[in-house]
């Protein structure tokens, strides 16, 4: 495994490129929240655009209101968080199974998402369109909610809030834990780790 | 010096004499935050307990507001036990509403509409019969008296900030200094205090006693910085009049929003100013000017705006019926006009009532609008949209029907008319008819159903007993793929080493609860707990996390999403 990296969010110029699977990395800065259903709107809404006209950029398709945020360079936290008690920014907020996202990934990779945090394997469309768009896949601690939630310092609803805790949400984060699952290269922690296991065995 | 020591004098008068005349409501607005302080400091109650304190508090301090107002006069002494019967009268009203309010989830939606109105009503009343009374003892016009309430507001937010910023200066002053503190909940703690101590008093203060006239900047800004742009506005609009005139295009539907905002925003500056331009006229002992006039004349010179608003939303209601937003649109127009014929109208009857009385017109229409039988703005846009809907399913127009009935599903008289008057398989008939003209208005009544579950939540950890292997499972659709409730009863569940291993599992039971559940309010739940589907002796499929769309009309899931894990004793593999 690489050393311990403290990496700044959104990723400056040329770092997903430098990270590999097995990175054990700490996140600092912003990172946004969407479960399915944000996605699935986010993905209804770039269809139902293009549909209509010309293949947009995530920025265009920002800037025509189409989507609620540029995503340009920015990370999905597949998350739904629990509501926050009496002085807390943010409830348990644990990630959920990443391939439920799977069918809408490669198109928002396709419009400048850059990288996702969440747990658990993803389909080939997925790793082939992080290789093809330079993008990374990270896993968060399942389970371990509560711990993480710490590592979220601000957090604000700032779409589709009808969806209650599946809304996105901007969330300011500091040394926020995460393992480099897929590299932009499509090398997949869940396939070399368990062949590293079996060649130390 | 000398000036200094009679400017603390007067203040000292004038917060004396505040006193007096609103003891009970400060000492409310004090009460409340030095409470919210010390509740941030050490726990007071429990959270329910402090929102109902909160609740029957704001409620009460705006009742003492309305009692102190009208039972309280300075020039005589106070009429104890009269204030005392008003101040128990008006704790027991907050707190029925407190009660009414924290029952309103338990009721159907019919009562706890009507009961909001009618707490709405009882305070809006108090605030303009408050208001109406403040102006008559101001003894002022109602033009001046809003003019100097304004103003005097804003001197006081000023004050307010400025002491905000001098307390921050000195906590960072002690920061960087003496001791390092994290000084933020203090400040938070201490701007409570200052609203409570500070801006509500003074606040109170220049809401009841307007003694001070407004200064020149503030006129001067009125009526040579703000009146200027309130014509301009209008201009703009005038020349939007000649070009829909020209073209004979129909009014756009933000029309009326530009002219209400315009009325709302432009009325107040163009009746404050018209004021002071004779105010200022007289003193000089001279004419208003054609600025003036044109001024003086606004309420007519706004009359093609108010027939713009007119034909705009007539349109729309000829069009598509009245709803509750186009009645307060009607309500709006109607006010405009009163407004607009106060001054002749109190001419011709001889009256010598200025704008103040516009205050009761508003409180009547708010009435009117809100609980009045037959004709409040729920029961009247309800009979207008079930005339279109009869008549559209007599006509067989469908796409208007199904307009309606989008309607009629959040409308309180609108969901109980579709209940009594038809059964579900005549409204899944009714969409069915929908969706075979307009295949894409499917896609609008699909229903999000999502339920998971927190582990860190849960009491105890997943039961294992009896199974000799645990696999974790994923069952993905594809994009948009859509399910009959046939189709959830023969699901396959892929699990083991590259999905090696298949399950079939009815999921029927399963679809139907979180159906139920969520249409029975429980959305967006959290805490699910693990959900066992026994499939025989050797297999149990847990459920963690579910997501789906669901068409309640048609019956039909998409995009359904569940995972979990598959308990199994060896020889259940495959064969079950």
């Amino acid at each position: 495994m690489d050393s311990k990296k403290i990496v700044k969010v959104p990723f400056e110029k040329d770092v997903v490129k430098e990270l590999r699977a097995g990175d054990y990395i700490y996140l600092t800065g912003t990172l946004y929240s969407a479960r399915d259903a944000a996605h699935k709107r986010l993905y209804d809404s770039i269809l139902d655009k293009e549909s209509k006209g010309a293949v947009l950029t995530g920025g265009e398709l920002y800037e025509e209101k189409v989507l609620p945020l540029d995503i340009t360079g920015n990370i999905f936290y597949y998350l739904g968080p629990t509501p926050a008690k009496e002085g807390q920014v943010i409830g348990s907020a644990g990630p959920t199974t990443s391939s439920r996202m799977d069918k809408y990934t490669p198109l928002l990779l396709e419009k400048g998402l850059v990288g996702m945090i969440g747990k658990g394997k993803r389909n080939k469309d997925v790793i082939d369109a992080i290789v093809k768009n330079g993008a990374v896949y990270m896993a968060a601690v399942g389970g371990a909610g509560a711990l993480l939630s710490k590592c979220i310092k601000e957090s604000r609803v700032i779409a589709y809030d009808d969806l209650g805790t599946e809304a996105i949400r901007e969330m300011k984060v500091e040394d926020f834990p995460v393992v480099v699952v897929i590299d932009s290269q499509g090398n997949n922690l869940y396939e070399t780790a368990v062949e590293e296991y079996k060649k130390s065995i | 010096m000398g000036k200094v020591q009679s400017l603390i004098n007067e203040q000292k008068t004038e917060l004396k004499q505040l006193l007096y005349n609103y003891t009970m409501t400060l000492a409310i607005g004090s009460l409340i935050s030095v409470v919210y302080v010390l509740n941030d400091m050490i726990d007071l109650g429990s959270p329910d307990f402090m929102r109902q304190f909160y609740t029957i508090m704001f409620a009460f301090v705006i009742g003492c507001f309305f009692v102190e107002t009208f039972y309280v006069d300075k020039n005589q002494p106070k009429k104890v036990a009269l204030l005392s019967t008003m101040y128990v009268v008006s704790f027991a009203i907050a707190v029925v509403i407190d009660l009414l309010v924290e029952n309103l989830d338990n009721l159907t939606d019919k009562q706890a509409y009507y009961i909001s109105m009618y707490i709405a009503v009882i305070y809006v009343s108090l605030v303009c019969v408050t208001f109406y009374k403040l102006v008559k003892k101001n003894a002022i016009e109602m033009e001046k008296y809003f003019a100097r309430v304004l103003f005097g507001l804003l001197k006081v937010w000023g004050l307010f900030f400025l002491l905000y910023a001098a307390v921050i200066l000195i906590l960072e002053i002690f920061n960087s200094l003496i001791a390092d503190i994290d000084y933020w909940d203090l400040l938070s703690r201490i701007e409570i205090l200052l609203i409570g101590f500070l801006f509500f008093p003074y606040s109170i203060l220049t809401i009841s006693d307007t003694r001070e006239d407004n200064s020149r900047f503030t006129k001067g800004l009125l009526m040579y910085a703000l009146m200027p742009c309130v014509l301009i506005a209008t201009g703009i609009i005038y020349m939007y009049i000649i070009k829909i005139m020209a073209s004979g295009e129909i009014p756009s539907n933000q029309v009326f929003r530009i002219c209400a905002e315009l009325f709302l925003l432009g009325g107040p500056v163009w009746l404050m100013s018209g004021v002071f331009l004779q105010e200022r006229a007289e003193k000089k002992g001279v004419s208003v000017g054609i600025y003036g006039k044109i001024v003086n004349n606004m309420a007519y010179i706004y009359i093609p705006c108010i027939i713009l608003e007119i034909i705009c939303i007539g349109i729309r209601i000829a069009n598509y019926g009245l709803t509750d937003t186009r009645y307060m649109a009607v309500a709006a127009i109607i006010f405009q006009i009163i407004y607009v014929a106060w001054k002749p109208l109190m001419k011709l009857i001889k009256k010598e009532e200025g704008y103040e009385g516009l205050i009761l017109v508003f409180l009547g229409m708010f009435i009117i609008g809100t609980i009045a039988p037959f004709v409040n703005m729920q029961k009247l846009s309800f009979l207008s949209q079930k005339a279109r809907f009869e008549k559209a399913m007599e006509e067989g127009n469908m796409t208007v029907a199904n307009n309606v009935y989008d309607y009629f599903r959040f409308d309180i008289y609108g969901e109980e008319y579709l209940k009594e008057n038809y059964t579900k398989a005549e409204l899944s008939e009714l969409k069915e008819d929908i969706y075979q003209e307009d295949p894409s208005a499917q896609s609008k009544d699909f229903e999000y159903v999502s339920f998971y579950m927190q582990t860190s939540k849960q009491d105890e950890g997943l039961n294992i007993k009896g199974y000799t292997n645990m696999y974790p499972f994923s069952y993905i659709s594809d994009y948009e793929e859509t399910y009959t409730m046939e189709d959830i009863s023969e699901m396959v569940l892929e699990y083991g080493k590259n999905d090696s291993f298949q399950c079939n599992f009815d999921a029927t039971a399963m679809v139907e609860k979180y159906i139920e559940m969520h249409q029975n309010g429980e959305k967006y739940s959290y805490e699910m707990d693990y959900d066992y589907y026994e499939l025989s002796p050797n297999v149990c499929v847990v459920i963690m996390d579910i997501s789906f769309d669901y068409n309640p009309y048609s019956d039909i899931i998409q995009d359904i999403d569940y995972s979990g894990y598959i308990l199994i004793n060896e020889e259940g593999h495959n064969g079950q």
